[in-house]
């Protein structure tokens, strides 16, 4: 990254968000993507702006089972990344419009990427295809033959 | 486009007519990997690195194992070997016809030398 | 007439895709419409989902460009710069001169050929598949200058993080941009097919209109955006060689279908002119410096694909897997702006429509 492209990165709180979302509208700065990291104990999330070819960043942390406010009243386009969030990482996220209750994904597997560890619950991974043979494998009889991780019991 | 079209009818066809006709690969281009298995130490690098698990390498048993269908002709096994006896062909590999495995693997097995025996005893002269 | 024979008013619902004869991409969408007109469109997407973000936590960073290549067959060489800008932002590194113009010469090779691909698709998506074969006769010369350079015809695999692993000398650069030149005439004779052509102009023209404020509201990039009005473009911000070349960006007032297809053929003919330049003026040295450290904190790059500005984010915990990787692709920036063209478009018009935002739906669903 050359050094005339400025970024800046700020830490906001979940209460905070929306406020911070609406000053940048105000100033005309536009949506460029929302990002969703997950760890054992919680999930971020960076949402970007773009003005010009400067970037101004968001960043909010989660604990496991925190809500977030769903910026899509004011920005639009953040329904297909906030869909796309909530189906893949399992991160609630309250009032997205259009909400498309996990259509516009279809997977099979709920929250797939997600790593959260809630206490008392055992985390689920998918098994990546053709595992070498020395990892266990979660059917116990073909190994990680099955594509997209389908030998994960429910 | 009319044009374009009347003077295709006097330009020679843009295709080949494969396999009668067989374009000759680039000196540089990507192809299949084999292996001077004489040079092989059997160190297991190409497996650990290999971006589609392509290779089996298993150094008790001296066999290198390598499912060319699911070599992506990426190089980095090429580059990842300490013994440089990896190399990459300008050809890629060809399509077989199913049931024929010979096309698809190539397995290489060296068996380990035998542990040298405890010295017998003197014979009785 | 009675209750069961009365003909029912009101909205129709259509699904469009993932399977359909003009469709280049699975996409789906549930269309509703009256009267041949579209009111809604939802779209789904995921048909092609390899989960290859996740695939970051098991590969070696560094093999893992390999992978991150492959996330598209078209922008491939830039989905691996991306994503070695991205880990050489994180780990501090400084790619060799050469390098950085090797990597602009093959990132606007990729963009020629890309183009030229989606030309060849529009025309086919309206019914017109001579001028699809006549396009894409046209970029096998491209794709032999690339197979001749880099190794590969479409997925190159010569970017590494650190520089790039293939160095063809300068007498082979010069001799591929001269082979070059018989592409630009070529794609202007096409040009004339598209722009001037009444059957074509009646397919494009005020098709799928978008306005200048509502592109850049909804996030649109790319020639999308540059078709409404907006000057923007990732290579003003100087990566790669970019900061040592002029260059023009191609902009479009019209807004519709024809002013995209405007833009991409003029486009084409600005990356071959710069092909040309940085193969004469491209200095010497070392391709690739060894990397061997260990990742540790976040790195972010911004590159421009074909399609628009992708972003690009990694993060690393101290270990050679990294912890997070992600593409946010220009496509998945717009679908939005693509969805809001199709209101009030007729039916036939959705293919065109689909197209021309030049959709690469494994980009979007990695």
């Amino acid at each position: 990254m050359s050094a005339n492209l400025m970024h800046d990165i700020e830490e906001v709180a979940t209460d905070g968000l929306l406020k911070a979302v609406d000053s940048l509208l105000l100033d005309g700065w536009r949506l460029i993507q929302i990002l969703a990291l997950s760890s054992e104990s919680g999930n971020e999330i960076n949402y970007s702006f773009g003005g010009g070819y400067a970037m101004k960043t968001l960043r909010v942390k989660l604990g496991p089972k925190d809500p977030v406010p769903s910026i899509t009243s004011y920005y639009a386009a953040a329904a297909f990344y906030e869909n796309e969030m909530r189906d893949l990482f399992g991160i609630r996220i309250e009032r997205i419009h259009p909400d498309w209750h996990g259509d516009l994904l279809g997977g099979a597997k709920p929250k797939p990427f997600s790593r959260v560890r809630i206490a008392g619950t055992s985390v689920e991974r998918p098994v990546p295809l053709n595992a070498p043979a020395t990892s266990v494998s979660q059917s116990g009889s073909e190994g990680a033959a099955a594509p997209g991780g389908e030998g994960g019991s429910k | 486009m009319a044009r374009i079209a009347f003077r295709n009818l006097f330009t020679r066809p843009a295709t080949r007519r494969y396999p009668y006709v067989v374009r000759p690969s680039f000196e540089k281009s990507r192809g299949r990997i084999v292996i001077d298995f004489d040079a092989c130490i059997l160190c297991g690098s190409c497996q650990r690195h290999c971006p589609a698990n392509a290779f089996e390498v298993d150094r008790n048993a001296g066999r290198w194992w390598i499912d060319r269908f699911r070599c992506v002709n990426c190089g980095i096994c090429v580059e990842a070997c300490p013994k440089k006896c990896l190399m990459m062909e300008n050809e890629r590999s060809k399509s077989v016809v199913s049931g024929d495995q010979a096309g698809r693997e190539e397995e290489h097995i060296r068996p380990p030398a035998p542990k040298p025996q405890a010295p017998a005893a003197p014979a009785q002269l | 007439m009675s209750e069961a024979t009365r003909p029912v008013r009101g909205p129709t619902t259509i699904p469009f895709g993932p399977q359909h004869p003009v469709l280049p991409e699975p996409l789906h969408f549930d269309l509703t419409l009256e009267d041949e007109r579209i009111v809604d469109a939802v779209p789904q997407i995921g048909y092609i989902h390899r989960g290859l973000e996740m695939l970051v936590e098991k590969r070696d960073y560094l093999d893992y460009t390999r992978v991150a290549e492959r996330v598209c067959g078209i922008c491939s060489f830039m989905h691996g710069m991306g994503y070695s800008m991205a880990v050489e932002d994180m780990l501090g590194i400084e790619v060799p001169d050469r390098a950085r113009w090797l990597r602009t010469f093959w990132c606007e090779l990729e963009r020629a050929h890309s183009h030229l691909m989606w030309l060849g698709l529009a025309a086919d998506a309206f019914g017109f598949e001579n001028l699809l074969m006549a396009t894409w006769r046209a970029r096998e010369i491209i794709l032999d200058v690339a197979e001749e350079t880099a190794g590969g015809r479409v997925i190159y695999g010569s970017c590494n993080v650190g520089g790039v692993n293939r160095d063809p000398d300068d007498e082979t650069l010069k001799r591929c941009a001269k082979e070059l030149e018989k592409v630009r005439a070529e794609v202007a004779r096409l040009a004339e097919v598209f722009v001037g052509e009444p059957t074509v102009r009646h397919r494009l023209e005020g098709v799928g209109i978008l306005g200048k404020d509502k592109a850049y509201a909804l996030g649109a990039v790319g020639p999308m955006l540059r078709a409404s009005g907006v000057d923007y473009d990732m290579r003003r911000t100087g990566y790669a060689a970019y900061s040592e070349l002029s260059f023009s960006t191609v902009v479009e007032t019209a807004g519709d279908c024809m002013a995209r297809a405007k833009v991409r053929i003029r486009e084409i003919e600005e990356s071959l002119r710069l092909v040309a330049e940085v193969a004469t003026r491209i200095p010497g040295g070392p391709v690739a410096i060894p990397v061997k450290a260990v990742p540790n904190g976040e790195g972010w790059a911004r590159v421009e694909q074909p399609r628009g500005e992708a972003l690009y984010f990694v993060r690393a915990a101290g270990k050679r897997n990294l912890e997070r990787f992600r593409v946010r692709t220009p496509t998945f920036a717009n679908i939005p702006a693509m969805v809001e063209a199709m209101h009030g478009a007729e039916l036939a018009d959705v293919p065109t429509i689909i197209l021309t935002i030049d959709p690469c739906i494994s980009c979007t669903e990695r």
